[in-house]
């Protein structure tokens, strides 16, 4: 694992969006959907439909950096590109009825630095690693 | 180093094309103007397919990137220039950040390569790379976009809901003496 860095870095944010999908179930209140939510570290909004995304994202993100290097490519890009969206759709539905994953400035800034680690790390590194697999 | 460049201008590029759609995509807010919004789209989709090509290491025409990394920089100075009208329609913060990340990645990606450039960085350091200028790049354009028409509408966090806490049970409210004063005067 330690020789490919798309493995390295879906293990890592695998195992963080899996521990604050957990802590924010302890924050998060009578919240389920809604642009209501409670502050994971004081910063973070988040309700129950914020905190089952982040463990669905993060256990997806785990098993494929401890499954092999394609597959944790192949998940970077996806989560990345997702989150991506995510920064640029969500900040035009932060204070409407649509914002149900109680979005908020610094969710906003934490999924746009992911997306960029994510995306960057599967589209940039780990090229031949297709390659590599078809020769082998 | 060339290729960690590559990397960080190909970043730079993905937040500039966020700025750039964030502005384009509320024609409402460019009333004045809202024909802007078709070469900011277009622009912003332009960086996005830039930013996507640098990080695959693909060799890019010089033309083919000052095209739409340069566009919203161009079209807000001659704008200023020639329509100001227009050019007040356009938020100043987003514009000046999305045209200092949009410059900086072309000025970054049309440097030449260098003959022993390496095509893939080496992870360790392509890893620093990503995550130092994602932290920087992810609060440039998120204090950009709150700038936009659609963050001006955001609710800053820890605000929803504070409505309905305001009054705190048990708590006497506060009481405007100069009221009570008028009234034991009638």
């Amino acid at each position: 694992m330690t020789q490919s860095p798309n493995r390295l870095v879906a293990t890592i944010f695998g195992a963080v969006y899996l521990l604050v999908g957990v802590l924010g179930l302890f924050v998060a209140g009578s919240n389920f959907a809604g642009p209501d939510g409670g502050l994971l570290l004081g910063i973070f909004q988040v309700n129950h439909l914020h905190n089952i995304a982040h463990l669905a994202i993060g256990a997806a993100l785990l098993f494929a950096g401890l499954r092999s290097t394609p597959a944790a490519k192949g998940v970077n890009v996806t989560v990345g590109a997702v989150y991506l969206l995510l920064g640029i759709v969500g900040f035009f539905l932060v204070g409407t009825a649509l914002n149900i994953l109680a979005l908020n400035t610094a969710d906003h800034i934490l999924h746009l630095a992911s997306a960029i680690v994510l995306l960057g790390t599967g589209l940039a590194l780990d090229r031949g690693t297709r390659s590599q697999h078809a020769t082998a | 180093m060339d290729a960690l460049m590559r990397m960080a201008a190909a970043v730079s590029a993905l937040g500039a094309a966020l700025i750039a759609l964030a502005v384009g995509a509320a024609p409402s807010a460019l009333a004045s103007a809202p024909w802007l919004a078709v070469p900011l789209l277009a622009a912003g989709a332009g960086q996005l397919a830039v930013a996507v090509l640098a990080l695959r290491g693909r060799p890019l025409a010089v033309a083919s990137l000052l095209g739409p990394l340069a566009l919203p920089t161009v079209l807000w100075v001659g704008a200023l220039v020639l329509l100001p009208t227009a050019a007040a329609a356009l938020p100043l913060g987003p514009m000046l950040a999305e045209s200092a990340l949009a410059l900086g990645a072309a000025a970054l990606l049309a440097r030449p390569r260098g003959a022993r450039e390496r095509l893939e960085p080496r992870p360790l350091p392509a890893l620093l790379t990503l995550a130092c200028t994602a932290a920087v790049v992810a609060a440039i354009a998120t204090a950009a976009l709150a700038g936009t028409e659609a963050g001006r509408h955001a609710v800053p966090h820890g605000e929803h809901g504070q409505h309905q806490q305001q009054e705190q049970p048990g708590e006497a409210p506060q009481l405007d003496e100069s009221l009570l004063d008028e009234h034991d005067h009638h």
